[in-house]
């Protein structure tokens, strides 16, 4: 039977049943209401009949008093014996009550009363007339009798009213008969009624209770049938929990196991059953337990992890947990899988290292041939012939090919693993497709495809320079290969509602309809003839779509008819606290709690967020997303080491190189030493600290934010010194990069930076030139930082310092560029020159 | 004028060595020595008078491997604050970051481009600041 039907029939079923209860309680309380009442009438009749037998006797009574006392009298009158008058004398005497008794009996029928009065005269007339008999035969005998009767003619007034009395007892004997005829009738005709509803009443009951007994062996079978569905579910669950591979067993509410499947008692290596009763923390590592709790705290419905499974020889093993709730929340029992991972973890560490050692045995020979061709291609071996150096150059190409997939594989093999680490950072996505053009360019150049980014809105995200930069090279790349020569590869970046967008887009062949839906796949190449023979691995949008998504981002594309394509990647917008421009964040490292506390208020009274870290290590796990912060005020004694430690592995990391440290300390003469000098520390604080000062060197510490940034134009024709500078920069200002004169006075004919930092040989001429172009603009003249090479001495006017690469490092760039767009800090102690 | 750099490079692959040599032959401003294994750059660094500005150490060497060499310079006192930049060809993020964290000023990753090696070295000794 389906279901629905099932269904159905039982909710017809109940129908029924409801119907049923209700049709026949109502039947049996109407039943016994009209019983009752019908019981009531009966009884009323009977005492009307009762009555009217009682009133015939009652009648017959009275009429035989009067009748006896007429016989008496004449047995008198015609022998004139006193014995004959007692009937007349107990008439005379028991009439009064007799009369009354009639009376009484016929109060409530008034026209048999009117009746009973008539005969009540008639009778004491007759009585009358019989004591007038017995006077006139004691005084004249029976003479005058004889003269009385002569006298009458035969109507003898005693006879008169004799039938008179006769005529009215006939009458309401007559009228209590025909009462009494009609009250039978009338209980009869009830007598039948109710023989034929009480019958009604049986069958309807009978009826009820044969539908009872149907429904009821229906319900039974329904019942027994579900049972047995229930049985044989119960056992096919049963065989799969035992036939299962993972370990299977129900925890009750009091944490300890109820049932366990023979899988379980494989994996713990235990008897079959001898798991029944043993605890949680028997079998799986005690973090473990911990984390569960903490995971069923929250709510989690169902809970999953990886842990150290406990064998019952007491080995371990690598154990995946999956726990499920059954039941209310009150008595809860958990459901729990077990899985033994660890030929899978084992496999996994196998895999990993051998796709390593593969990829390192391969790029050994590989340096060597695409380094010895390098060096040919160079020109260091020496002339090359320009047909030979075709073929190298092929040979060159493949080889850097070759080195591209490796790459390509090992990424695919880092992100499946979920191991390629990012590093997230606020950045703005406009100097990530600067970026990527800048090294794609040199690939373009070769196919004859301009790059050309055509708008750039400020868009901070948060995310991986180097993976974000991977990921526009590639579409840069793509775009450029699939490009017509002379085509033109336009880059957007624009904000979207919540999320920056980054468009490339080319006007060459589309995307074949066919290859659409593989595009995103692991190598897939669409036909090569299209890409003018420079094939890639077919890895690189896997990985540009697997990196997005990594950012929360995601990587689409159109190609409409008619030819061109254009690939978008969005990411969230970064509009928090934590952007870029607004890190108006300080980490507090002070492990004193009072001063901490100090601190923290007199920071946060000036609109600053403040985190504290009480150690070197909370710092350095703090420090661990260094985008966070616009600033460390440092306390340097701390209870697991020096704070300078802390501020020496901030200057050593590229992304932290540039921001502001404040130091406060006891300790003064520190602040002189050489190499604590070196570490370009803002400001040095002796305590106790003036709350206004600290807030005033922080606010100026971290610099105008957003709008207000200082601007700092850097020009140098290296693109990783540019990369290296605008990094260490980038906590002082907005830096913008060029690499020649030319892009430098575009860039001063757009806006007026604040300071500009100066490389003195450049591909287009001497960078002593750009000075000239600074002075001749209005206003006062733009200080200029000279970082070069070359050790020029003094060259006076708007040059403020003269820093030789090899002898200054970037955090003395920062230093003594964060001195001039904050003169104000420049003169202060403990600031690098 | 770019200033003069003496560099000791510890390489077990002799085609490698000899590209790197050439490479750095191009920069009129590098003296370069090689040497096949972390052991024999030890005895070189061992002669009276060879102290070179930046010792380049293969991270992967039989025997004697990169990591082990710079605990074992480390331990001389008229080395130990040689700079020291690896080469690696087990190009890793986390790997890179770990040599660093050994105390290296820059690592290079295999293969390399020989016409930029010298740029690069330079770049690692100008940021190190050394």
């Amino acid at each position: 039977m389906s279901l629905p039907a099932e269904a159905r029939r039982q909710r017809s079923d109940r129908l029924a049943v409801a119907l049923l209860t209700f049709g026949l309680a109502f039947l049996l309380t109407a039943s016994a209401w009209w019983v009752s009442t019908e019981l009531g009438r009966a009884r009323a009749l009977r005492e009307s009949i009762h009555n009217s037998y009682q009133q015939l006797i009652e009648i017959q009574k009275a009429f035989s008093l009067v009748q006896d006392a007429e016989t008496g009298t004449r047995g008198y009158v015609i022998s004139g014996r006193d014995e004959f008058l007692g009937p007349y004398t107990r008439a005379v005497a028991a009439l009064p009550a007799a009369n009354a008794r009639l009376e009484k009996l016929f109060a409530g029928e008034p026209d048999q009363l009117r009746l009973v009065h008539l005969y009540e005269d008639l009778s004491r007339q007759k009585l009358a007339l019989l004591a007038n008999g017995i006077e006139t035969r004691r005084i004249e005998g029976l003479a005058g009798v004889e003269r009385d009767a002569a006298r009458s003619q035969g109507t003898s007034p005693g006879r008169v009213v004799m039938d008179h009395i006769r005529a009215v007892v006939t009458q309401l004997t007559n009228n209590e008969e025909r009462e009494i005829q009609s009250s039978l009738t009338r209980d009869r005709a009830r007598t039948t009624r109710t023989e034929l509803i009480v019958l009604t009443l049986f069958g309807s009951l009978f009826l009820g209770a044969a539908a009872a007994i149907v429904l009821a062996r229906r319900y039974l079978a329904a019942r027994g049938h579900l049972v047995r569905a229930a049985e044989a579910e119960a056992r096919r669950q049963r065989a799969l929990v035992d036939a299962a591979m993972d370990g299977i067993f129900v925890l009750n509410s009091a944490g300890r196991i109820d049932r366990a499947n023979p899988a379980s008692a494989r994996i713990f290596h235990s008897k079959p059953g001898e798991l029944a009763g043993a605890r949680m923390s028997e079998l799986i590592d005690e973090s473990a337990l911990t984390e569960i709790e903490t995971q069923r705290k929250a709510g989690a419905d169902a809970i999953r992890l990886e842990t150290i499974g406990k064998r019952r020889d007491g080995s371990t093993f690598t154990a995946e947990l999956s726990i499920a709730g059954m039941g209310e929340a009150a008595a809860r029992d958990y459901v729990v899988f077990v899985r033994d991972i660890s030929a899978r973890r084992e496999l996994e560490q196998l895999k990993e290292e051998f796709v390593s050692t593969v990829s390192h045995e391969l790029r050994t020979p590989l340096t060597s041939i695409a380094g010895s061709l390098g060096l040919i291609v160079g020109q260091a071996a020496g002339p090359v012939p320009d047909k030979a150096m075709r073929l190298i150059a092929i040979a060159q190409a493949n080889s850097q090919r070759l080195v591209r997939l490796i790459n390509d594989v090992l990424d695919v093999e880092k992100l499946d693993a979920g191991k390629l680490p990012f590093q997230f950072m606020p950045l703005d996505l406009a100097s990530i497709a600067q970026r990527a053009i800048d090294g794609v360019q040199g690939y373009a150049d070769q196919l004859h495809v301009n790059l050309r980014l055509a708008l750039a809105e400020p868009t901070p995200v948060r995310g991986d320079t180097d993976r974000l930069v991977q990921v526009v090279t590639n579409l840069l790349s793509n775009a450029a290969k699939f490009s017509p020569e002379g085509g033109t590869v336009t880059v957007l970046v624009t904000r979207e509602g919540e999320q920056a967008v980054l468009t490339v887009s080319d006007k060459g062949p589309g995307v074949p309809e066919a290859f659409r839906d593989r595009i995103f796949s692991r190598f897939a190449q669409a036909d090569s003839s299209d890409a003018r023979g420079k094939s890639g691995t077919g890895l690189g949008l896997y990985i540009a779509k697997e990196i997005a998504e990594r950012h929360g981002g995601r990587l689409w594309f159109e190609s409409p008819e008619g030819g061109g394509t254009s690939f978008h990647l969005g990411l969230p917008l970064q509009t928090d606290a934590s952007g870029p421009g607004l890190r108006d964040r300080v980490l507090l490292v002070e492990d004193e709690p009072a001063a901490a506390a100090l601190l923290m208020t007199i920071l946060e009274s000036d609109g600053f967020k403040v985190d504290a870290a009480a150690t070197l290590k909370d710092a350095r796990k703090a420090m661990e997303d260094p985008g966070k912060f616009g600033a460390v005020v440092l306390d340097l004694r701390l209870p697991d080491g020096d704070g300078l430690d802390l501020a020496r592995d901030l200057r050593s990391r590229p992304e932290t190189r540039g921001i502001p440290i404040i130091v406060v300390s006891a300790d003064a003469a520190r602040g002189k030493d050489p190499a604590v000098r070196m570490l370009d520390v803002a400001d040095w604080m002796e305590k106790p600290v003036d709350p206004d000062r600290l807030a005033d060197l922080v606010r100026r510490a971290i610099g105008p934010v957003g709008e207000n940034a200082p601007r700092i134009l850097h020009i140098d024709d290296d693109r990783d010194i540019r990369e290296l500078v605008a990094q260490a920069l980038a906590s002082v200002g907005e830096v913008i990069s060029v690499e020649g004169l030319v892009q430098a006075r575009a860039s001063l004919k757009e806006r007026r930076p604040d300071v500009v930092v100066l490389d003195l040989e450049l591909r287009d001429g001497p960078g002593l030139d750009f000075l000239e172009d600074l002075n001749a603009g209005p206003g006062t003249p733009i200080p200029v930082v000279v970082f070069s090479a070359q050790d020029t001495g003094d060259l006076g006017g708007s040059v403020a310092a003269v820093l030789v690469k090899s002898k200054t490092s970037l955090t003395g760039l920062a230093g003594a560029v964060r001195s001039l767009v904050r003169p104000a800090l420049g003169v202060k102690t403990g600031t690098a020159e | 004028m770019n200033r003069m750099l003496s560099i000791l490079y510890v390489d077990d692959e002799p085609d490698i060595r000899e590209v790197a040599s050439i490479a750095f032959g191009l920069d009129g401003g590098i003296s370069i020595r090689t040497a096949a294994s972390g052991r024999e750059a030890l005895d070189a660094l061992a002669e009276p008078g060879y102290r070179p500005d930046v010792i380049m150490l293969d991270v992967m060497m039989p025997q004697l491997d990169g990591p082990g060499t710079l605990a074992e310079i480390r331990k001389r006192p008229e080395v130990a604050k040689t700079p020291v930049i690896f080469i690696t060809a087990r190009a890793q993020a986390q790997e890179t970051a770990g040599y660093l964290k050994l105390g290296a000023i820059g690592v290079i990753t295999k293969p390399f481009d020989p016409m930029m090696l010298p740029v690069e070295v330079r770049a690692m000794v100008v940021r190190a600041g050394a």
